[in-house]
Parts: structure tokens; sequence; C-alpha cells
């Protein structure tokens, strides 16, 4: 096999299993995937190695005793100072040179994997089936084998498979994963396509994610700031057939506690910041005979109230602090209230 | 008398290998042969085996000897042969010819006549009776090479010697699984370590006088799997510059089904993802289950590999 194809290979692989992108590891991987070739002073490896490959080349045959598990777990042993520098370099060492003599198994004369065994081990049985080194069949190897290096590069820097596949399927259930764990770093943006559970409109727009709210749903706003429950269930305000997030901006959170007793709720909630200030806790609304909130069956009610003798319980999940004024502003109240604010770094 | 091999170099630089029977006190010797050196066979590779198989014989105990055509059954039935007559034994060694043809090679080799008392040529009954009654009295010991490629009579014939009591020595490839080949206990011949190839590879470009580089020996041998016959065949088409050809031995591994399980595994995706309730890995499992079923079947459709040569 060509220099180029062991390198291609051997970066798809360790990219592969390790889920890296990491181009240190990567490199790693890349520079083990030509030890294997070391054992002829005709290639590359052996001609830097010349001390090495002169006196291997006298002994072995060509891809035996380099080309086998007993030389892997040789590099294993030989490379350990790396773990000490960063664990995965030396992992991806190790893989690195194991997919190095692995892609022989697929040329005419195979391998002695089971080296000190001669016996070679080939993929497929069929000698016609396999490569011959510098052919047309094995450039097409390498353009393939480029192509899903490439692939899984990108792919891991981007969150990894998984993140990748939900984002192409859009799965409501998956979009909720790719929130929970991205969601904490960037501003993510969820193109929603499905239909407004009341009015059985079509939707297909694109919404700002505030949160997860169980394994299906997301909370979500629009342009205007109003808020919808976004999922599968039943409670829903946009029943989604596809979800797909994407990472906009990067963003800081800062969460704040707030104890109120028997305080002016409009002053509490008058000096937070008004864009993307999320208000979660439940509060004891004091003389609230009169309190009737103003709720929309379309939207998202951020609070929702629980009257009793005299006073009533208001739940709030996410509310906006205009909309905690706009509803609870002329009440005193009791209570504890987490304030999640995002702000947008450029 | 035990006999010794010198390699001498002469005056006028052709190097000849002389042949001598030397007493064992050395008191007396005797020259047999001088050929040049490189006309000589190559050095036995199987000393181990040849002496089992001299000592086997010497037992009364006859042997099969089994191997991949060219790992060396034949240089080393000639080996057990030279050592049987260095001890004083007659030998013969019989070739897969016709059953007649076979009979008559012995008989000449043994000494057993081949003619009537009226000069008539005996039919293949009677040599073959010969031949048997002549070694229920006298010892010798009969090789048999190429025995996969006899006639059913000759096979049956070896049968009735080795019931008879005679000590045969049978070198066969892959024979079947019947007979003869069931009855005698069986050597089966290893392919020969890197370091004796590489020697027979260096010696037949030497004698090709064609100076090689290690990397060049080293290229070629992965292509030989420890059969001396290739080693000393890649030699001679790199020597005519053909170009590599598909490699003839029998050491393989085929990893297919290796390689098939190993991305089987990669099934037990789905069932993590049905297990964490994740209904995206459940899904990549699935489609894993399809790609890997795919590649499975593309695999197993591939032509198989042929038993004839060339494509």
């Amino acid at each position: 096999m060509m220099i180029v194809t062991h390198t291609a290979l051997s970066i798809a692989g360790t990219a592969l299993t390790m889920g890296t992108a990491d181009p240190v590891v990567l490199g790693a991987a890349a520079l083990a995937a030509q030890l294997p070739d070391m054992d002829t002073s005709k290639s590359l490896p052996g001609r830097i190695l010349f001390p090495i490959s002169r006196r291997l080349e006298k002994r072995f045959p060509h891809r035996s005793v380099t080309h086998s598990f007993i030389a892997t777990g040789l590099i294993a042993f030989v490379a350990l100072p790396l773990m000490f520098w960063k664990q995965v370099a030396w992992q991806a060492f190790v893989l690195g040179y194991f997919f190095g003599w692995f892609g022989d198994v697929f040329t005419k004369s195979g391998v002695c994997a089971f080296y000190p065994s001669s016996a070679r081990l080939v993929i497929p049985g069929n000698p016609r089936m396999r490569l011959s080194t510098g052919s047309g069949a094995e450039v097409f190897v390498f353009a393939a084998l480029f192509a899903v290096a490439i692939a899984t590069i990108n792919i891991n820097s981007n969150g990894g498979v998984l993140t990748a596949f939900n984002k192409v399927l859009g799965v409501p259930s998956g979009a909720v994963e790719i929130v929970g764990e991205e969601g904490s770093k960037y501003l993510m943006i969820a193109h929603i396509r499905g239909r407004n559970a009341i009015t059985q409109q079509r939707i297909d727009a694109s919404f700002e994610v505030i949160k997860p709210l169980t394994q299906n749903d997301l909370l979500v706003k629009d342009k205007q700031g109003i808020v919808y429950r976004v999922g599968v269930s039943q409670e829903s305000q946009i029943l989604a057939s596809q979800i797909q997030v994407q990472r906009s901006s990067p963003i800081s959170v800062q969460l704040q506690s707030i104890f109120l007793d028997s305080d002016d709720v409009y002053a509490t909630v008058a000096n937070l910041p008004p864009e993307r200030t999320y208000i979660t806790g439940t509060l004891t609304v004091e003389d609230s005979e009169d309190l009737q909130l103003r709720t929309t069956p379309q939207q998202f009610s951020t609070i929702t109230l629980q009257p009793a003798q005299g006073y009533a319980i208001a739940h709030l999940v996410s509310a906006s602090p205009q909309e905690v004024a706009r509803q609870l502003g002329s009440y005193f109240a009791t209570g504890s209230l987490i304030v999640r604010t995002i702000n947008v770094r450029s | 008398m035990p006999i010794k091999r010198h390699k001498r170099r002469l005056a006028n630089g052709e190097e000849r290998v002389y042949l001598y029977a030397v007493s064992k006190d050395g008191s007396q010797r005797r020259s047999l042969s001088s050929v040049p050196a490189s006309s000589v066979s190559l050095p036995l590779y199987r000393k181990a085996e040849k002496n089992r198989i001299v000592a086997a014989l010497q037992a009364n105990s006859s042997l099969l000897v089994v191997g991949e055509a060219g790992i060396g059954k034949s240089i080393l039935g000639e080996a057990v042969a030279e050592e049987l007559q260095e001890l004083g034994f007659m030998v013969a060694i019989a070739h897969p010819l016709t059953a007649k043809q076979s009979y008559l090679d012995i008989a000449q080799q043994l000494g057993v006549e081949t003619e009537t008392i009226e000069g008539k040529s005996l039919t293949s009954t009677q040599l073959s009776t010969g031949i048997a009654e002549w070694l229920k009295d006298n010892t010798a010991f009969v090789i048999c090479d190429d025995a996969h490629r006899y006639t059913v009579q000759f096979r049956t014939w070896l049968a009735q010697l080795h019931e008879q009591g005679q000590s045969l020595l049978l070198l066969a490839t892959f024979p079947p699984a019947r007979d003869i080949f069931l009855r005698l206990p069986r050597i089966e011949l290893k392919p020969l370590p890197d370091k004796p190839i590489r020697q027979i590879m260096r010696s037949t470009a030497q004698n090709l006088g064609i100076d090689m580089m290690p990397s060049q020996l080293s290229k070629l041998q992965q292509r030989c799997g420890g059969n001396p016959m290739l080693a000393q065949r890649v030699v001679r088409e790199e020597y005519l510059g053909l170009d590599a050809t598909n490699p003839d031995h029998t050491q393989w591994i085929d990893g297919t089904p290796f390689l098939i399980a190993g991305l089987m595994v990669l099934v037990i995706t789905r069932f993590i993802g049905l297990g964490l309730n994740s209904t995206s890995l459940y899904l990549i499992g699935g489609i894993l289950t399809v790609a890997v079923g795919v590649i499975r079947l593309l695999v197993y459709a591939m032509p198989r590999k042929s038993g004839k040569l060339g494509r």
C-alpha cells in the first residue's frame, strides 16, 4: 500500500474509533501508520530509520514481523512514555500502528498478523479481489478513505456521530439530547417542522431554544418573544415532526438566586436584563383574590397559578421579567426564584 | 563407509564439490565424485525429519510424509535414500508411471529379474509378485515419491507390501484420506522458517549470477510462505523480469469472517439505544445492522479463490 493510503486509513480509523478531531492525536496516528513499513529500506520510513530497516530486511520477509499483533503490543509498550504527556496520543499511536499494517491485509501478499506463525492474514480470500500496491484500485480505495477521513474529522469536530445524526434526522428526542449537551455553551436555534396543536396550521420556521423541558419536548421562543412548548407530548403547542438544532453564537450563562419575603414583585424583576432572562421558581402571592392570569392556549404559560384562600401559589417556568412584571407586578410575594441570564458573546 | 563432502576453489576460479567415502579411522579414502559447485543441491534444512524417518524405517515402520507442492518432500526422500544407502541398505525410489513401468523401475533398482529365463519380459503380475517375494527375503526400502498420483492398482500393491511387513516411505501432496494413505503413520512437513528460505533465495540468485539486495529478497520472500520451491521460483521470475503473480503457497488465514464478526459487534449499538431509550442510537444501530448485512452479502457474493493458475 502507498504511504498516502496508509495515512488515510489510519486517520479515518483512529478518528472513527476514538471520536476525535484533535490534529495532534490524529498526527500521532498518521506517524505511527508509517512505522510497520520500516521492514524494508525501499520505503520512506525504512530510509529514515535505515539502521533498523537494514537489519529487519536482512532477516525477515516484508510485511511479516512488523505487521503483527506482537509488534503492535511491543509498540504499545515502547510508546508508553507518551502516556505521561497525553494518554489519547498514546492510544492514537498504537491504533495508528495497528491500522498501518492492517491495511496490508487487503493486499495480494497479506501480512503475518499472527507472527511467529508464517501464515498470512488476508481479506478477502480470493487473491484476485485483493489490492496491488499503486494499482488503480488502490487509488480508488485511497479516494474513498480520504473522503471518510475528512467526513469523520468534520463530524467529530461538530460534536460527534450521534450529534451529526440527530442534526440530519431531526428526531425530537435527538434535538433534546443536543440541546442538553451544547445548550450551556451555545445559543441554539431550532428549525422546526410540524403543526400548531390548536390551529393545525403547518409550521416550518426557526425558533430560539430556551431549554429542554422533558426528554421529548423543548421550550422555544419566536422572534416576537412568544414561548412555545415544542415536541411530541399532548401539552405541546407545536407538535413537531422534525427538530433540527444548530449552534449559533457562543454564550455565557449567569445564574442568580433571588429570595422574596413579602416583597414587591415588580421592584424585584424590574432591574433584571430584559433580553434572554428566564425566571424559574415558586412564589406565594399575597392578597391575590383579584389576580387572574392573562393566558392564551396558543402559547406556553410560563406562569401558572394555583389559587388558595387569600393567597395564590404561582409557578414560574422560564418566565421573562416582562411577563412576571405584567402578570404579578402589582403584588407582593414570598418565595425563591432562580434567574438564568444568557449573554451572547459576539 | 561415511561419506564426506568438500568444496574447493580451483586455480582457474571454478568451484567444485568433491565427495569421498572415508573409513571410520580415516585410514582409507575413496573419491566418489567431483562436480561443479553450482550443480550441487542445496543443503538439507529438514535434518530432524530425515533422522526421524530413517530411524522409523530402520525400526521396520512405514511412514507417509505429506505437505504442499514444493515444500521439499522429494528432496527429503532423496536425502533419506542417500542416508539409507550410506548405511548399506538397498533403496528403490518409485515414481508415478503406469503400474508396469513402476514395477519395472523398482525391480531394476533392486536387482530383481525382469525377464524369464527365455529372455521374455515379465508381466505386471509376475513383476509385482517377484518384487514382493524378493522383499520378503531381502532387506530393502521402497520410497514412493508423488504417491498421490499413483494408480489404484499400484496403491493396492503397496498396501499388500505394507501388510507383509515391508517398510515403505510414501511422499504425497495432500493425498485423499483412504486406503494406504490412511493406514500409514503420518508426518506433515511444515513450512520452512524465514532463515533457510532466505538462504535458498540467495543461493538461487547466486547460481543465476544475479546480485539481489536484501530489500528485494525481503519483498520477494513474502510470496514464498515457507515453500522452498517457491523461494527458487520467485528469484527466477525476478531474474527473467516477469511481473509478480498471485502467491501460490497455502499458508493463508482468511480474515473475512473475523472482519464481518467485528462489524457485527457494532449491531450492539441498537440494543444500547433501546436500553438507554435513545431513539437516535437505536436508529444508528438499525442502520449499522443493515450496513453490516449488505457488506456481508457483498463479501460472500465475491468469486471464490480458484484452484487453477492464472486469471
